[in-house]
């Protein structure tokens, strides 16, 4: 049944305080261009303020935004692929590459925006992914929040666990 | 392994951000301005359609001649096709609008497999032949009958032609190409087992 109005906003206000610093690092890993990813932003805010509208509370509030986000989100992506002819990879093809002696020999803005570009070569669902992972979500959810099984969430963390521990070693340089 | 995977979160969860958020009232105000632009991008294509709907079908009343008439089933054909054009825009926003509802909080999975059959219907299934077949044969025709009748024309009847004829050329080709590509796509979720 639709919520109302006032219910609508109060759920938008209550996400939009709880869930500012996550949906702008969301927007981060899917566009690089600042006055794109402000218009992604805006995007993202205006599809939950809308989906807010039939929130029926079959899922939590939390996996609710992240569906909502990634699909605004991967709508943007594959507008813009058309666009720019961006090709993308899976977390497989990724783990398969060998480690540089540079991937390692990094400060922590290096290894934030190596990252971040990692992030933006992978597929959606890839991307989703890694991001909640990243975001500390379990498991259980990001099957969830995707719809892949149980099994291939399961999969793919252990593959973004080699990735990250391959390159981006901890404590090297501060 | 683990200290450098916290480590990974911790980059990514601390790094600096602009602080972008919304307040209700800039909600309201984008969703404002963009009911504006989609409306005035309505209003340009409606208006597209309509000329070319009353443009032609002046064409088919007016050519009234025996020798004529090859132009006036062109007219016609393109008068439908302008027609149909607009039914399908029409039908299409009504159904964008449905279905962005209705999927906008699906699992992921299930949303990005139908945003990919979208995006390769768009380029390869009805709605883009119905565009083709319905659109290019009413133009050529008339253009054929307009030299027919009025040979002095051909010239300039056999630049529109050629012109039309390239872009035909260069859409088609193009489009399945992207839709193949958005085919392959699903191929890989389907071969993933995703």
């Amino acid at each position: 049944m639709p919520v109302l109005t006032a219910t609508q906003d109060s759920l938008y206000q209550q996400c939009a305080a709880e869930y500012a610093g996550a949906l702008e690092r969301l927007a981060r890993s899917y566009e690089a261009e600042p006055e794109a990813r402000r218009d992604l932003l805006q995007d993202i805010h205006v599809a939950l303020w809308r989906s807010f509208s039939s929130f029926n509370g079959l899922c939590s509030m939390r996996t609710w935004i992240y569906r909502v986000a990634h699909n605004t989100a991967v709508t943007h992506v594959l507008r813009e692929r058309r666009r720019r002819g961006q090709a993308m990879v899976g977390l497989e093809e990724i783990e398969e590459m060998p480690a540089t002696a540079a991937d390692r020999d990094q400060d922590r803005q290096q290894r934030l925006n190596q990252l971040l570009s990692m992030i933006r070569t992978l597929k959606p669902i890839d991307r989703q992914v890694i991001l909640a992972y990243l975001e500390d979500l379990e498991a259980a959810e990001i099957a969830e929040i995707t719809g892949l099984s149980p099994a291939n969430v399961a999969t793919k963390i252990h593959r973004i666990k080699n990735i990250l521990s391959r390159r981006f070693q901890a404590g090297e340089r501060p | 392994m683990n200290n450098q995977i916290n480590d990974a979160k911790k980059i990514w969860q601390d790094q600096p951000l602009e602080g972008m958020t919304m307040s209700l009232q800039q909600v309201h105000e984008r969703i404002d301005k963009l009911s504006r632009i989609v409306r005035r991008r309505n209003l340009i294509g409606g208006f597209a359609c309509i000329t070319v709907l009353l443009g032609f079908s002046y064409f088919f009343a007016a050519l009234n001649q025996p020798s004529e008439g090859m132009e006036r089933i062109g007219a016609a054909l393109t008068a439908i096709g302008a027609g149909y054009i607009m039914y399908q825009l029409a039908i299409g926003k009504m159904r964008r609008q449905t279905a962005i509802a209705e999927t906008q909080a699906q699992a992921s999975m299930s949303f990005y497999r139908s945003e990919l059959q979208r995006q390769r219907d768009f380029h390869q299934g009805v709605w883009f032949w119905s565009r083709m077949v319905v659109f290019a044969p009413g133009p050529v025709i008339f253009l054929i009958g307009m030299v027919k009748a009025n040979p002095a024309f051909s010239r300039g009847a056999l630049i529109e032609g050629s012109i039309a004829l390239a872009l035909l050329v260069w859409a088609i080709p193009r489009n399945l190409s992207l839709a193949k590509r958005f085919q392959q796509e699903l191929d890989a979720l389907d071969s993933a087992g995703c």
